[in-house]
């Protein structure tokens, strides 16, 4: 019988809930009533969150200097940024990077996984091999190499972090495919006459990529947290593009007399990621 | 491609000297199946019994040529399988359906049933959707299943032997010759067992299919066949019509077989009073034995069954044995 599945309200609802409301900003940052992230108030520099700050307005027309004010609501950063938009405006960052490189590595690595446990043989020693390799290689030279050589911008990060998740994802769909392909039912697809790509297509994939999308959740925190490491670097997006571990770098200069500076954006990251585990946490548990 | 026309004559199935090994490395093979002839024809069950591991269900794969046989040939009405490359293989493979062990197994999980059933047509390519719904529907019905209430249900949501009459309606949309059930029953209820027994001895008439029936169960096997055979590490010991090879077995091994099955009423005389003590001595399978195979373990070994493996031969009509000095109860 069919196990009844349960969706908790703390391990379930409450992470879904924050992850869909920061895909929902990071969407929507455009048409938000916040300042520009690049504008500076040099007399609010490190301002406490509630502060109200003044800018200028870029869309104002006429020789008139025409100036807003707003409040602050997560205080500004060393520069005199508002935090608030320049957290919404840095969630694109580490949503691209968070969601298209383990796509990359989940439609390459869950391939090349299916392969190797459905053919076996020499197929399988070749691209074992190749995972290997990639597992091996230092991931932080290679990483170092792609800036060096291309520039840092988004476009090279993410099929570099892309590539690196590829081993990951074709071992989980590897060890799948190999428990799918001695199930009886795709020998009976092959009675019935199906070709070997009909029986990966139709009868293994299905099966395979629950597990390796619930997977992708993980890798998918692993990889937002790898972006914040990597600005904190400087290996990320150049400024004065916002992205969370660069907004977490500035503040550390900062650490001591305003903490909020690091913490605002560091307690973001923190709640996106435990969001992202604990819901893949859950879904595991509900279909294996 | 080249069409394969079915003959209505001559038997469906013949396996001729069949031979299966797995190589199991460091220069180790395991003779699953050795020189294992026969034949069975439209409208009949050949039965064949065994212990576990003793090349039952490697025999029933290398007849469906998953994996091919090491040497030795299958004909399917006339038509040699292990001739035939790939794509020939592919198409032809339908007229051999298979029944498996574990019925949750055989069914993919996240396909309705209906839909697992209709996977032949739409490889058949059979387009018109109003069509492929009809065929599932009155196979559905044929195979004791209500269209209506099982249809659009998924396997975990279906007993054992309702999964089972749906792999057995999977199967028979291929319009098959030959129908091979590996120990198709072995993991269902006593009373469900029946029923699916009923339902293949049905299938078996009303579609003139030949069935290979695949189990340890004795009384399973005595149900369902018409011939059974004996199988005793990877050759077929003794092969004889149902009645006969219960009511007199020759091979000291059907003996100690038969024997072994615990009898309704205690006390009623054994099914053959001899008694072969049965001294358990498992040698490896990667060791092919001198002589007959049997010998390490039979109490009326003689020095030739060492020296020499007796071959299949025919001591009556129909009643073929493999041993030097068959038993007979007269």
């Amino acid at each position: 019988m069919k196990q009844v599945k349960t969706f908790p309200l703390l391990t379930f609802w409450i992470p879904l809930i924050w992850l869909l409301l920061v895909i929902f900003c990071a969407i929507t940052a455009g048409w938000m009533p916040i300042p520009p992230p690049d504008i500076m108030d040099y007399e609010h520099q490190n301002a406490l969150p509630g502060t109200v700050i003044t800018f200028l307005d870029q869309n104002a027309t006429g020789s008139m200097l025409n100036y807003k004010s707003r409040v602050s609501w997560l205080g500004t950063d060393p520069m005199g940024r508002d935090m608030l938009s320049r957290i919404i405006i840095g969630s694109r960052v580490s949503l691209a990077v968070g969601v298209i490189a383990p796509l990359v590595g989940l439609v390459i690595g869950g391939s090349l996984g299916m392969i190797a446990g459905y053919y076996r043989g020499f197929a399988e020693t070749v691209i074992t091999g190749l995972m290997d390799v990639i597992l091996a290689f230092p991931s932080l030279v290679l990483l170092l190499a792609v800036g060096f050589y291309l520039g840092t911008n988004l476009w090279t990060l993410i099929p570099s972090l892309g590539v690196l998740t590829v081993p990951a994802f074709c071992r989980v769909s590897r060890a799948a495919t190999l428990q799918l392909s001695n199930r009886e039912f795709v020998t009976a697809a092959k009675m019935i006459g199906n070709s070997n790509t009909a029986i990966l297509a139709r009868e293994i994939l299905p099966n395979v990529a629950v597990p390796l999308c619930v997977y992708g959740l993980i890798i998918m925190a692993l990889m937002i947290v790898v972006e914040g490491v990597l600005s904190f670097l400087g290996l990320s997006v150049p400024p004065p593009t916002p992205s969370w571990g660069g907004m977490i770098a500035a503040g550390r200069e900062v650490l001591s007399e305003a903490p909020h500076v690091c913490l605002v954006p560091a307690t973001i990251l923190f709640l996106t990621v435990l969001s992202l585990n604990v819901l893949g946490d859950t879904l595991r548990r509900q279909t294996s | 491609m080249k069409t394969y026309q079915s003959s209505k004559t001559g038997a469906v199935l013949e396996v001729r000297d069949i031979q299966v090994s797995f190589n199991i490395g460091r220069k180790q093979t395991i003779h699953a199946v050795s020189e294992v002839s026969f034949k069975i024809n439209r409208e009949e069950t050949l039965g064949l019994v065994g212990e576990s591991g003793c090349g039952k269900s490697s025999l029933a794969r290398a007849i469906m040529q998953l994996p091919p046989p090491i040497s030795g040939q299958v004909f399917v009405d006339g038509y040699d399988l292990s001739a035939m490359d790939a794509m020939a293989l592919r198409g032809f493979r339908s007229r051999i359906q298979m029944v498996f062990q574990d019925p949750a197994s055989s069914l993919n999980p996240g396909r309705r049933v209906g839909r697992s059933i209709a996977e032949p047509l739409r490889i058949q390519g059979v387009k018109d959707k109003t069509e492929r719904i009809s065929r599932v529907r009155s196979m559905m019905a044929a195979v004791g299943l209500d269209p209506e209430q099982y249809e659009d249900l998924f396997p975990s949501q279906l007993s054992g032997g309702q999964c089972q009459r749906v792999s057995i309606a999977r199967a028979l949309m291929t319009r098959p010759d030959m129908l091979i059930c590996d120990e198709s029953v072995s993991a269902l209820d006593v009373s469900v067992q029946a029923q699916i027994l009923n339902l293949l001895n049905q299938i078996k008439v009303d579609f003139g299919l030949a069935m290979l029936f695949i189990s340890h169960d004795l009384a399973v096997v005595k149900r369902v066949s018409d011939r059974v055979a004996v199988m005793y590490k990877g050759t077929i010991c003794e092969l004889a019509p149902v009645q006969e090879l219960y009511s007199r077995p020759t091979h000291p091994y059907t003996v100690v077989l038969l024997n072994a099955v615990l009898q309704p009423l205690p006390g009623k005389r054994r099914l053959a009073d001899i008694k072969v003590p049965n001294r358990n001595e498992l040698s490896s399978s990667t060791a092919s034995p001198c002589g007959c195979r049997f010998h390490p373990r039979c109490s009326l070994m003689k020095r030739l069954c060492a020296e020499q493996a007796p071959r299949l031969s025919e001591i009556e009509n129909g009643h073929f044995v493999a041993c030097h000095f068959p038993y007979s109860k007269t």
